[in-house]
């Protein structure tokens, strides 16, 4: 109460002309407070985030331990910014409790039942609140995985959760009935339980579907027919049913039901639910608490379907893969055996057809207009060609291993490919291997024995799982262009880039690198064993050299160790499909995820906090935005803590130094050489090494570029009157700075210090005086540079952001450099691109001077 | 609970007894351990588990300190007090200083905290075996 008091009496006091109640260093030490604690956030998320690696065995102590730290330190946060802002955050403490009620359901696994919907559509799943399992079985999941994490073409479609069959069950009182026809079976009463059947059947297949069950489902066909552009969608409609009971051994098989017109889908869900609830089967397994969901995909015109096997089920050891393939729908499969072709291929890339029996096809099942399928005759001269080209075997088999490399289990998957031969995945199941278990443990400890260790505890495990494959060497953008599906990343340091091959690569070793980076996050993403900081370990392999990785062990084998893989594949607890790890995924979807980018778009606001990391980002920013405030209104008094930045750039710096004791009379200028500030000496320099600031014509190539810049752009519009007055929050190690240029915008978040561990940097540019598409050139022309040198990019509309972080000290110099180039290069930067074929020259001609720049301490700096 | 034992050599392995009342702990070290050469038994229930030690000597015994029942301070007490030359390393989320002192006091050979690498743990492992346990495999 006295600090409200104190900072009313502060404000109150420009009228007054009274000394200022409370000390600006006192407010400084708050938000000291504000960016110590960022870093501990930062440092409890990334802990999340290496607990998933594999790497490390935890238990739920560790999961409740950390979220309780971490909900205490955004709850000092949001008070820290109220003492700070001298208001009360109400609304930010709201979402504060929301999010934390949310971790709290989830760690507890009671959530709110209405908060379940009837319909999810599969891109929704990344987002979803996370009891999705529940809602949607396990087979629906690995089709939501499929599309929304390995971007893998699946039908247009939604899922119906299990809150329709229990809605349903409960509104046409079919409980009760159920329960009765369960006991009966269980006492083997089964002639009345046979009647029970027949009444419980006839009613499932009258009941009524309550009214909101209908609209949703409406609207979600309708959201369907839009994306398809027409009203006449068909789908194929698949129960899926989960059992509750923990062990429970029953698997409900479903059939799948093709072309339902609209009309009909519900009807159809209706006949999933009696055929699942009066299987005869059920009596051998009777299991009560069973829920029902059901996919609802649009109907593929299949030119060609079958089914993939990622290994053979009776010999795995044979190491290959089987595909089935016939004309027509996919659902014609089973009536098709005997006609189907089959194709034995071997696992490893380029995926050879080790041989193929084709069979004569005499008929395909296609599709009725008016709903349903009906079997055609195969015209005699194509009845006996190969249903699929080479080409197509090597794809689906290349797909399907990618699968397999997500999900490190042997899978069955069927597939379809369209008229138009584009492929599509209709459904996943995990294949059962033969004596699995027990047969792979003696090979893999003797090949294990045997087996030439290339280096073992070298680097950082950022995700377990094993990897046998070639090494394929990165050193450029050419030779990632060139990567070969299914071979073993290694490159001497990590990169952003690598994102774009990450779902081709088997496994992924690094010289050097972050298990908190960008490429670790994506690694985990995608489930692809990778050990960073390897050091010099990774230099000795080189492209061609066939290696295997264990990477929950940390070893890199000499080979193929095709016994380790056998064993990585059939693990009988895999670790991605624990409750825990499952339960720490979902928790870092609350904690981790940032949707808050922008500062100044309109949900930049305490209602837009979704989770904690936006909770951290915009206090950090409401912080930032508040030290600067609070400097102006402290600026005339005698102990001045903001001192304006003596430089021949006019860049209207001012400097606040965050230190323990803001020193008196230290006067109101700081020339550059009194600046230590490790980043902002950097940026600083490169500013002035680069010469990209000049507004005279330069004696390189640049020369001529920077002084057709200024032709079109005024000098007096760069010039310190209309800058500003900018603010750098500064110390040894950290550098804030929020800069306004003429209509460009740039915030720049640096802490460079001895441990890469704690180095990062933020970029943040936009504004711009041009039209949409140079702005637009500009974004990409920031974009290109910042992504060469290793910056992790997103553009947002005119908002561009580049971070890197946890590189060494001199690299992380070099590229605060890069960005002091950047700076004066991108203040009238729009007016200058016209075309792409000049962005690339830019990039050329800026690359080639900032690289000098960049050079520190002697080291060649990685480009 | 589980208390499956892999064998097929004739060679007598290093056996390790596995107790952690959360299953995760157990079946992300089983395999792990079985991969590594080792014969594995392993436990979420420390009564299960004495039962078991009375019946077998085992060269290595893992276990947990805070559990339902019977503690693993207790737990490795009595398997000390039945069998001696059993190594014992200790795994706990509540790594406190008095807990570490007591355990060392009672002669355990490790006191690690959660969580830990599993490479760590295969390495203690290794390191005891090469050290104590020189006449298996």
């Amino acid at each position: 109460m006295k600090l409200t008091a104190g900072l009313h009496a502060e404000y109150l006091s420009f009228w007054r002309k009274k000394k200022p109640a409370v000390l600006f260093s006192t407010l400084f030490k708050k938000f000291r407070s504000i960016l110590e604690r960022n870093i501990r956030i930062m440092e409890l998320m990334a802990d999340i985030g290496d607990k998933l690696s594999g790497e490390y065995i935890f238990d739920r102590q560790y999961i409740y331990t950390i979220t309780e730290e971490l909900n205490n330190l955004l709850r000092q946060h949001i008070s820290d910014l109220g003492d700070l802002e001298q208001h009360k955050n109400t609304e930010l403490f709201n979402s504060f409790e929301r999010i934390h009620n949310r971790i709290r359901e989830e760690i507890s696994g009671k959530y709110a039942v209405s908060e379940i919907p009837f319909t999810r559509f599969p891109e929704e799943l990344l987002t979803a609140p996370n009891h999705t399992l529940d809602e949607l079985g396990n087979e629906n999941i690995i089709m939501g995985e499929i599309q929304n994490i390995l971007k893998l073409p699946v039908p247009d479609g939604f899922f119906i959760t299990t809150s329709v069959f229990s809605d349903f069950m409960k509104y046409n009182g079919l409980v009760p009935h159920v329960r009765e026809y369960f006991d009966r079976l269980e006492k083997g009463e089964e002639k009345p339980a046979d009647k029970v059947f027949k009444d419980l059947r006839a009613m499932i297949l009258n009941g009524e579907f309550p009214k909101p069950i209908v609209w949703d489902i409406s609207a979600a066909t309708e959201n369907i027919n839009r994306k398809a552009g027409h009203d006449l969608v068909s789908y194929a409609i698949r129960g899926c049913a989960s059992i509750k009971e923990k062990g429970s051994a029953f698997k409900p098989q479903c059939k799948t039901f093709l072309n339902v017109p609209q009309r009909e889908t519900l009807n159809v869900y209706k006949e999933i639910l009696a055929d699942l609830l009066c299987s005869p089967e059920l009596k051998h397994y009777p299991e009560k608490d069973f829920a029902v969901s059901a996919s609802f995909f649009s109907m593929i015109d299949s030119g060609i379907s079958g089914f993939i096997r990622t290994l053979d089920p009776e010999y795995p050891e044979k190491e290959t893969i089987t595909v089935g393939a016939t004309f027509g729908l996919g659902g014609g499969l089973k009536d098709a055996i005997g006609n189907l072709d089959h194709y034995i291929v071997s696992r490893d890339p380029p995926h050879h057809v080790l041989s193929m029996e084709v069979t004569r096809k005499d008929r395909m099942l296609t599709l009725r207009r008016e709903g349903g399928t009906i079997w055609m005759n195969i015209p005699h001269y194509t009845c006996r060609a190969p249903s699929l080209k080479p080409s197509r075997i090597k794809y689906l088999a290349e797909t399907a291993i990618m699968i397999e490399r997500y999900f490190k289990r042997p899978l069955e998957i069927m597939w379809c490919f369209d008229r138009k031969e584009n492929l599509f995945i209709l459904r996943t199941n995990l294949l059962s291997i033969r004596n699995s278990n027990s047969n792979v443990i003696l090979p893999v400890e003797a090949a294990i024995r045997n087996a030439k260790v290339l280096f073992s505890g070298k680097g950082m495990v950022v995700q377990g799982g094993i990897a046998t494959g070639k090494v394929y060497v990165v050193r450029n953008d050419e030779d990632l262009e060139r990567f070969p599906t299914g071979s073993i990343l290694v490159s001497s340091q990590t990169s952003p880039r690598f994102s774009r091959v990450i779902r081709k690569a088997k496994g992924i070793l690094t010289g050097i690198g972050s298990p908190t980076g960008h490429l670790a996050a994506m690694a985990r993403e995608f489930r692809v064993p990778t050990i960073l900081n390897c050091g010099t370990a990774a230099k000795e392999l080189k492209t061609g050299d066939e290696i295997t990785i264990d990477a929950a062990c940390n070893v890199v084998y000499c080979g193929a160790v095709m016994e380790l893989q056998r064993y990585g594949l059939m693990q009988e607890d895999l670790f991605e499909e624990s409750e825990e790890y499952l339960l720490l995924r979902r928790l870092l979807k609350h904690i981790s995820a940032l949707n808050l980018i922008d500062p100044y778009s309109r949900n930049f606001t305490p209602a837009g906090c979704r989770t904690y990391h936006d909770i951290m980002r915009y206090i950090h920013e409401k912080a930032v935005q508040k030290v600067i405030d609070l400097s102006k209104t402290y600026k005339h008094r005698r102990h001045v803590p903001v001192r304006r930045l003596e430089t021949d750039i006019p860049l209207g710096i001012f400097i606040a130094e965050i230190a323990e004791e803001i020193k008196p009379g230290v006067g109101s200028r700081i020339r550059e050489e009194e600046v230590n500030s490790v980043p902002m000496r950097a940026l600083l320099q490169g500013l002035h090494e680069s010469g990209m600031w000049s507004t005279k014509p330069l004696s390189v190539d640049m020369g001529s570029f920077m002084s057709s810049l200024t032709k079109t752009f005024s000098y007096s519009l760069s010039g310190p009157n209309h800058t500003g007055m900018n603010l750098a929050l500064i110390s040894e190690e950290y550098m804030n700075l929020n800069l306004r240029l003429g209509y460009h915008y740039t915030i720049i978040d640096a802490f460079i210090g001895d441990r890469s561990e704690d180095n990062r940097i933020s970029f943040r540019f936009f504004g711009g005086v041009t039209d949409f598409s140079r702005r637009s050139m500009r974004v990409k022309f920031i974009g290109t540079i910042l992504e060469r040198f290793d910056f992790r990019v997103e553009s947002h509309g005119d908002l561009i952001i580049g971070r890197i972080k946890k590189a060494a000290k001199s690299r992380m110099i070099g590229k605060m450099k890069l960005i002091g180039g950047l700076i004066g290069y991108t203040r009238q930067l729009d007016v200058q691109i016209g075309s792409q074929n000049s962005l690339s020259s830019r990039v050329e001609d800026f690359i080639n001077i900032i690289e000098r720049t960049m050079e520190v301490d002697g080291e060649q700096h990685d480009k | 609970m589980n208390n499956m034992t892999n064998s097929g050599s004739n060679l007598k392995k290093l056996q390790i007894l596995i107790l952690d009342d959360e299953p995760i702990v157990c079946k992300r070290l089983k395999p792990a351990f079985l991969k590594a050469g080792y014969e594995v038994e392993t436990f979420t229930d420390s009564a299960n588990a004495m039962a078991r030690t009375l019946d077998k000597n085992f060269d290595i015994v893992i276990t947990d300190l805070k559990m339902e029942g019977m503690s693993g301070m207790e737990f490795l007490t009595e398997v000390k007090k039945q069998s001696p030359r059993t190594e014992i390393i200790v795994i706990t989320g509540f790594a406190t200083l008095e807990a570490s002192k007591e355990s060392f006091q009672k002669g355990v050979f490790n006191f690690v905290a959660k969580p830990f690498k599993l490479t760590d743990i295969l390495e203690m492992v290794k390191q005891l075996k090469n050290e104590r346990f020189k006449n298996v495999i």
